[in-house]
């Protein structure tokens, strides 16, 4: 498991603060990412977990009040927050997966292509197998192969999230960061987003963000324990969840709280 | 009426009380139907419903308005034309201008200007409809005489045109919600895929929105039909056919409101009137039918829920 050689981390946090007006989320987040590697965010409720999925993929701007105060974080060793590639291609490249999956309104194929066709305008014959490859990464090319002109919507909710699972990996991202993807589903639907992780992961990194420390254990290889806007504990995962050293962080690992 | 509203729940003081609410509220409603259904049976009488109601109907839409010639005649056709074309100026203009009001003030606008816009526009509908008629009158009336030469400037076009004015506010806060709520809805999870703006809001905000914009239309076009007063005003009030946007026209609203008050009651000027004016009720009724129908359907066709 232990990699030999540290090649350069895929981002490179350091000391970032963000601020949702005179509040501050994140109190000096330092940490480095890895490439091609599950990185799991643990923590309870608002204590900026999601932001910092919002800092790495540019969307931090859209929240109203919303800025980052102070730090930098590095993107292959630029600076992520004025990137030379400029915003839309950094969203680009570092896709997110949100909560609560969102099909736009449109057919399932046009949702699959939707930030595709935007970036490299796909011809509308190749549109179709370019949707069938990302439907099928993501398993959902059977059942929908019959309706892929009904619109997104009338997918149940595990499928409307392998839908968007499916719509930011058409963008061919290098990093996928997903804010808790599976807090909305079954079961069932659950385990089959948890496999297409562990697939993924042989291609991009993952950014996962989750309330389940045995998501975390079953899909992640490092993790980021976050506590009141700072980062509590990380490195590998097992090590994280088996010998915590922080005192609130073991009282959540051994179920105590949280 | 009561049977079918209870609740299998319990017979505590609770669920009695839940019947009162209930039953209050299934009152109110009924009072608000029923002075609909009320009103249009009404119109259906004093239109002298059965003695020769279906000719009165054709004629209604088709012959001239002489009521003192003899016999008399009293077709409608250059009411019904006057009305077509002062709400069709008035929709043409109001539906851009007010549809990119709301989107200025939905997405947009800074929040402090947005604070200032709403109240100014919703203030805009409180403002009656005679100060519009005379500011039509001093401002529109008279550059028209003067721009195009006309022996008097009341046009169907100056009417058209203040009626814009006052669907204004009802198109703009309508739309300004359909958009507000598509962006709220949609911005991030679009946005966060790295496409520009330009894209979310023709891509996704302007089909989220639709049904929205359709009701602002639909609204504004309710308004403009039923308006009277500022278009008696600036519309020149006269009986002649409407051949151009320049010359003078009575829409309905106007000619019923200008003739009710010198009628016999009963006459067969009386019962034209009140055709008139059912068709005018049946028309905004189905209007509004077939739009939220429509919407409907446009909306699963494009979206689907």
């Amino acid at each position: 498991m232990e990699s030999t050689n540290t090649p350069t981390p895929l981002f490179e946090i350091r000391d970032l603060q963000v601020r949702y007006g005179d509040m501050k989320v994140l109190h000096g987040i330092n940490t480095d990412m890895p490439a091609k590697e599950v990185t799991a965010i643990l923590g309870p409720s608002g204590c900026g977990k999601s932001t910092l999925l919002r800092v790495l993929n540019r969307t931090l701007k859209l929240t109203p009040m919303a800025r980052v105060s102070g730090g930098t974080v590095k993107y292959h060793g630029e600076n992520l927050l004025q990137h030379p590639l400029g915003e839309q291609q950094i969203r680009k490249r570092i896709g997110i997966v949100q909560q609560r999956p969102l099909p736009f309104p449109m057919s399932i194929r046009d949702n699959v292509m939707f930030g595709a066709d935007y970036h490299n305008k796909t011809s509308s014959g190749k549109k179709n197998e370019q949707a069938q490859l990302y439907l099928e990464k993501v398993g959902l090319w059977n059942e929908v192969k019959d309706r892929l002109k009904s619109p997104g919507s009338r997918l149940s909710i595990g499928q409307q999230q392998r839908l968007c699972i499916a719509r930011s990996l058409a963008n061919r991202p290098e990093v996928l960061l997903m804010d808790e993807p599976c807090s909305a589903l079954d079961p069932d639907s659950t385990a089959k987003i948890e496999d297409l992780i562990l697939k993924l992961q042989e291609e991009i990194a993952i950014v996962i963000v989750t309330h389940n420390l045995a998501q975390a254990r079953r899909v992640s290889s490092n993790c980021l324990f976050f506590l009141n806007g700072t980062i509590a504990e990380q490195g590998k995962t097992a090590e994280v969840l088996n010998n915590p050293v922080h005192p609130s962080v073991q009282a959540i690992v051994m179920g105590k709280e949280g | 009426m009561q049977g079918q509203q209870d609740h299998p729940s319990g017979h505590d003081s609770q669920s009695s009380r839940d019947r009162i609410v209930r039953f209050l509220c299934l009152l109110a409603l009924i009072s608000g139907v029923g002075i609909l259904i009320l009103t249009i049976v009404y119109l259906f009488i004093e239109s002298g419903i059965g003695k020769g109601f279906l000719l009165r109907a054709l004629h209604c839409f088709t012959g001239e308005w002489r009521p003192l010639a003899t016999p008399p005649q009293l077709g409608m056709a250059h009411a019904w034309v006057s009305t077509a074309m002062i709400t069709g100026i008035a929709l043409a203009i109001s539906l851009p201008i007010g549809f990119g009001i709301g989107l200025f003030t939905s997405e947009i606008a800074p929040p402090f200007v947005r604070r200032i816009l709403t109240p100014a526009l919703e203030l805009l509908a409180g403002i009656p409809a005679v100060v519009y008629g005379f500011f039509g009158a001093v401002t529109l009336v008279k550059w028209f005489e003067v721009g195009f030469q006309l022996s008097s400037g009341e046009t169907i076009l100056g009417a058209g045109i203040v009626l814009s004015v006052m669907m204004l506010p009802f198109v703009a806060s309508t739309s300004g919600e359909a958009f507000r709520a598509a962006f709220q809805e949609y911005r991030e999870s679009v946005l966060a895929l790295g496409v520009d703006q330009i894209t979310m809001f023709r891509r996704v905000i302007l089909i989220r929105a639709f049904p929205g914009l359709i009701a602002a239309a639909v609204l504004g076009l309710a308004r403009g039909l039923g308006e009277t007063l500022a278009v008696l005003m600036l519309s020149g009030n006269t009986t002649a056919f409407p051949d151009s946007l320049l010359s003078r026209g009575q829409p309905i609203t106007a000619l019923l409101a200008t003739e009710i008050g010198e009628t016999a009651v009963n006459s067969e000027k009386y019962h034209m009137l009140f055709t008139g004016a059912l068709f005018l009720m049946l028309l905004v009724l189905m209007l509004n039918l077939a739009i939220s129908i429509l919407k409907k359907r446009v909306y699963r066709g494009l979206y689907a829920s």
